[in-house]
């Protein structure tokens, strides 16, 4: 599993190793190790998940990874002891659905090597997160990171109405009330 | 930047020693011997040793010298299959390695390459095969330049080996076809005997002690060369790398490079390193155990193996 110190000394040996062989990718991570990387989590995860990639400023779908990025992840993953599928492409759909508007302004950008990721601000975390707390049942991980973001009511508005606008099914807006009930939103019929 | 300089110089050292003890076995001009015990196998370090002699001209001018004098007991048809398997860098230096070899003699070794300029040293000089390490020369000259021979060499070095014309494949590096028509031959002479066991045939040898005493002295160990020079030649790459890698880089190469290498191990039966080749310690672990193995190899000290 990752912890802070673990994921921050592999993604500095994975820029590394990209360097030293001479390429480059820029990713966008979303999830549990995203938050981490920005401090507002620290539970251990098991992967990061990237999103999208970063092509000529445009995002991409990042599944599947390049070639190149999945070998020396699975180097580092080898040589730290982490799983070989330690670095992952995430929801990449997302990319076809849409992020939430105004995203790339929001991202945190930072270098490793020859790694860039753009980390996926706490804003849009609550929409992401919110999505995947709709999207699994009950009680999952998505639903205690959530919680963790403390987010306001008009923050939860907005990542509700993103949320309906990535699956308007009448289904899922029922699944999206309840994992609102789980993380505290009391009226909910207000947000929707 | 690693410093990590004296440590890939100590290995290389021992590399180069081990490949002109291993040619001195064989007749060429050098003054350390340490293998006299171990049996020398001509084609896989003829391909080796062109890739050191990209950097160590005195040993490939040795070398060259000797392959053009004894090429003769030297089977181009391992060498074409070995270099099938050959990393590229290995490939191209032996082409022009046997280039130059064409230009000197009559031998046609696979080579699409242009010869170097060379002038033979004719210091190369071998009185008999009858020293127990050349058994694989001594072999053809007696039974030919052919995979029967190379069987043998592999029987010999496990008298009481039970084994189907496939298990022959890795150490014999000829086509699984040519040991099946060299395997009949031998039924045959009634040096083998046969038997089907399921969907196979089953080979060993009739009276090992008869082959043996025919054939005479034999060394005390067969070392698996092809296997060990490609995990050498790992190591050496590696190694002439380490001045450009920087502590995280040089960490996963020597956990990758280790990971490529095991099956190279596990089939020479090379000594494993004394710890694990991961995480922050996995370069100064690889280090250490690739200069203790090549070390030991260059003694011709059998604790190289497990």
């Amino acid at each position: 599993m990752l912890g802070p110190t673990l994921l921050e000394e592999a993604l500095l040996t994975l820029g590394t190793v990209l360097h030293q062989r001479g390429v480059s990718f820029e990713a966008v991570a979303i999830g549990g190790s995203s938050l981490m990387l920005l401090g507002l989590i620290d539970r251990p995860t098991r992967d990061l998940d990237l999103a999208a990639l970063v092509s000529h400023g445009a995002y991409v779908k990042a599944d599947p990874l390049p070639p190149q990025l999945v070998e020396a992840a699975a180097d580092v993953g080898n040589a730290l002891g982490l799983s070989a599928d330690w670095l992952n492409p995430g929801p990449t759909s997302i990319v076809d659905t849409g992020f939430p508007e105004g995203f790339a302004s929001r991202v945190e950008v930072r270098h490793y090597g020859g790694l860039t990721l753009h980390i996926a601000s706490r804003y849009d975390q609550i929409f992401l997160k919110l999505y995947a707390a709709a999207d699994q049942s009950p009680g999952s991980k998505h639903a205690d990171d959530l919680r963790r973001l403390q987010p306001s009511r008009d923050e939860l508005a907005a990542a509700a109405r993103w949320t309906m606008s990535q699956d308007p099914s009448e289904g899922f807006r029922h699944l999206l009330r309840n994992a609102l009930l789980e993380v505290g939103a009391h009226v909910v019929d207000n947000l929707l | 930047m690693l410093s990590t300089t004296s440590s890939s110089e100590s290995i290389r050292e021992h590399i180069l020693d081990l490949a002109w003890s291993l040619w001195a076995e064989l007749g060429v001009s050098s003054w350390t011997r340490r293998h006299q015990k171990w049996a020398i196998d001509p084609e896989p370090l003829i391909l080796f040793t062109a890739l050191l002699g990209d950097t160590e001209h005195r040993l490939r001018d040795e070398a060259l010298d000797w392959c053009i004098r004894y090429g003769a007991y030297v089977s181009t048809s391992r060498l074409r299959n070995l270099l099938k398997e050959a990393p590229t860098d290995q490939q191209a230096a032996f082409e022009t390695f046997a280039a130059t070899i064409n230009a000197h003699s009559d031998h046609r070794w696979p080579s699409s390459a242009q010869a170097v300029k060379y002038k033979p040293t004719t210091r190369s000089s071998l009185a008999s095969f009858t020293a127990p390490a050349l058994i694989a020369l001594r072999l053809r000259a007696v039974f030919g330049v052919a995979a029967r021979a190379d069987i043998l060499r592999v029987i010999v070095a496990e008298p009481d080996w039970a084994f189907t014309a496939s298990d022959l494949i890795a150490d014999v590096n000829y086509t699984k076809r040519n040991i099946d028509n060299a395997l009949d031959p031998l039924v045959m002479a009634g040096i083998l005997e046969v038997r089907p066991v399921r969907n196979q045939f089953q080979y060993r040898l009739t009276d090992a002690g008869r082959l043996l005493a025919f054939v005479g002295d034999c060394p005390q160990r067969f070392p698996r060369w092809r296997p060990i020079f490609l995990c050498l030649a790992s190591i050496l790459e590696l190694a002439g790398r380490a001045s450009d890698l920087d502590h995280r880089a040089a960490m996963v190469e020597a956990s990758r490079a280790y990971q490529q290498i095991t099956p190279w191990i596990e089939e020479s039966g090379l000594m494993k390193p004394a710890a694990a080749i991961v995480g922050p310690q996995a370069w100064s672990s690889f280090c250490a155990w690739a200069d203790e193995l090549s070390r030991r190899l260059a003694a011709g000290d059998d604790a190289a193996f497990q």
